[in-house]
């Protein structure tokens, strides 16, 4: 089966004022991907969305959107794509409403009902009819997140989508990004800085740093390459991994150098592990649980603090 | 390109600022009808509308015509909005034709509520009889005034464009009041574009030559159509 790619750049560069913000980064977004997009701020993520979205020049380098290459004057294929911007701003004076039957009309949708569905979707049915100017910061961006809906995205492009919403409201979103790829497959390219927000949602991530894509990789390579696992020094190598198979019924262990052995499976069972090594003559020098959850490898890649 | 025009209309809803500029330049027809019946000299039609249409179509309608401008442009500035727009799946250059359509229609309406009104309010307080020939006449001055006008908008939106900035807009509007006057007064104006929309308006009174008029007002048009489309095409990253 051929996968459908959303979304592919290809050594994407762009300098401002001779400084290179994004530096050849080669991304792959595949139909029905929730890729998370994971920077610092000033990292350069907005800068590639906005190359994506043909509202910053390229550079150097090549996008392939819907598997098109996108040319300078190319504009049709954002009929296709959602956006909500890192603090969605709306004309002011209008209502929620009003701003998003420009939208519609900009955007060339010819169902007037959507506005209402997806002023339902967000819970803003009510606030509706008041001007923006009233609007709090979360309600803006449940409205921002309502106009990127509105067309029906089959790709959908979030920018800090939680920014300035409470606990609820980001649950929220998450429910309706994780809703609209499950039933729609929409494709989904979401921009935060805090790994957190992202980790229960996307299937793939990429890491970027001072204008570099340093990582990119599944969610579950990521998960897999990051887990707990208890690391147990031995004086008797061989032994210990065929009581490990035997009688602890573990088969997740690698084996290193130093007669370590680290074992990915049935974590709370370190209690057991011991006793059946003691039993069974094999001394454990050193026992501990080791790992890094993916926020430390984030922050280790990027090579910033936790509390950033 | 009606859904976008519709829309940029419909942006203006609520707008104070266009309510303001429409009722500045409605707001000298309604003070001369107001004083006219205290006035204790004979009112004529002449007299009358020549009041109203000097001081809209030479000093008044430039500056009103190039805030209405600024406002079109600027508030995608100003409203932070500018992102959305360039996220539509439509050209840069039809944003722009759309912004130009909307406001040859505000224009429009403001010439015609001014016609309305000035020749409305005149049948209430003039007594002479109005003539079909001076009418008519008038009417098709309004007409001419409206295409000069419109001559005019591109280069105001090149100039607006520039300086992004609503307080550079109303500098220029207030050069470009007094150079009307100025070049009013050396007898000048048929090489100022500025005044181009008095031109028309000049000529019911006294003779002047309208091929030259005609012709520096497609001047000013391509002239301030090429300058909007090297701007358009500069703008790379938004």
């Amino acid at each position: 089966m051929t996968v459908e790619m959303i979304l592919k750049t290809s050594g994407l560069t762009k300098k401002y004022n001779n400084k290179i913000v994004v530096n050849k980064i080669n991304m792959t977004i595949n139909k029905g991907d929730i890729y998370g997009f994971l920077g610092r701020n000033g990292a350069g993520k907005t800068t590639v969305l906005k190359m994506i979205m043909s509202q910053a020049s390229i550079d150097s380098g090549s996008i392939d959107i819907f598997g098109q290459n996108l040319k300078d004057n190319d504009y049709k294929y954002k009929s296709r794509i959602g956006m909500l911007l890192e603090t969605p701003t709306f004309y002011p004076k209008l209502t929620g409403k009003d701003n998003l039957e420009i939208h519609r009309r900009c955007m060339g949708i010819q169902d007037k009902k959507r506005i209402d569905d997806v002023l339902a979707l967000v819970d803003l049915s009510t606030e509706g009819n008041k001007s923006v100017s009233k609007y709090s910061l979360g309600m803006k961006q449940r409205l921002g997140v309502a106009r990127a809906l509105l067309n029906s995205p089959e790709f959908l492009i979030l920018d800090e989508p939680t920014n300035g919403l409470d606990p609820v409201g980001i649950s929220h979103i998450r429910e309706i990004i994780l809703k609209l790829n499950k039933e729609r497959n929409t494709t989904v390219l979401i921009c935060s800085h805090i790994l957190s927000e992202i980790e229960h949602m996307a299937t793939k991530i990429g890491i970027i740093h001072n204008g570099i894509l340093i990582k990119e990789a599944l969610y579950k390579e990521l998960e897999e390459k990051n887990k707990t696992y208890i690391q147990i020094k031995v004086n008797n190598q061989k032994k210990a991994a065929t009581i490990l198979e035997q009688k602890c019924g573990i088969n997740q262990y690698k084996v290193y150098e130093d007669d370590i052995i680290c074992i990915f499976d049935k974590l709370d069972e370190a209690e057991n592990i011991n006793k059946q090594m003691l039993i069974n003559g094999v001394l454990i020098k050193e026992l501990r649980v080791n790992g890094q959850t993916l926020e430390d490898y984030f922050f280790r890649l990027t090579g910033g603090e936790k509390n950033v | 390109m009606f859904d976008l025009v519709y829309s940029e209309i419909f942006k203006l809803k609520k707008s104070k600022t266009i309510i303001f500029l429409i009722l500045s330049s409605i707001l000298f027809p309604i003070f001369w009808c107001l004083i006219t019946p205290f006035n204790t000299q004979k009112q004529t039609w002449v007299i009358y509308t020549s009041n109203s249409e000097d001081i809209m179509f030479m000093l008044v309608g430039i500056i009103v015509f190039i805030l209405l401008s600024s406002y079109i442009f600027l508030r995608e500035y100003s409203d932070n909005t500018l992102k959305v727009l360039y996220s539509y799946p439509v050209s840069k250059t039809s944003i722009f034709i759309s912004k130009v359509l909307t406001i040859y229609i505000l224009i429009a309406l403001i010439y015609l509520l001014h016609f309305i009104i000035v020749f409305g309010s005149g049948l209430l307080v003039i007594h002479e009889s109005l003539t079909k020939v001076f009418f008519y006449k008038h009417m098709l001055a309004y007409i001419s005034s409206m295409i000069f006008q419109f001559s005019l908008v591109p280069l105001l939106i090149f100039l607006i464009n520039i300086f992004k900035n609503t307080t550079a807009s109303a500098m220029i509007s207030v050069f470009a009041l007094f150079s009307n006057f100025y070049m009013y007064e050396i007898g000048r104006y048929n090489y100022w574009p500025f005044i181009l929309p008095y031109i028309p308006i000049m000529n019911l009174s006294r003779a002047i030559d309208i091929i030259s008029t005609m012709n520096l007002s497609i001047g000013v048009f391509i002239t301030g159509t090429l300058l909007c489309i090297f701007q358009l095409t500069r703008v790379k990253d938004v």
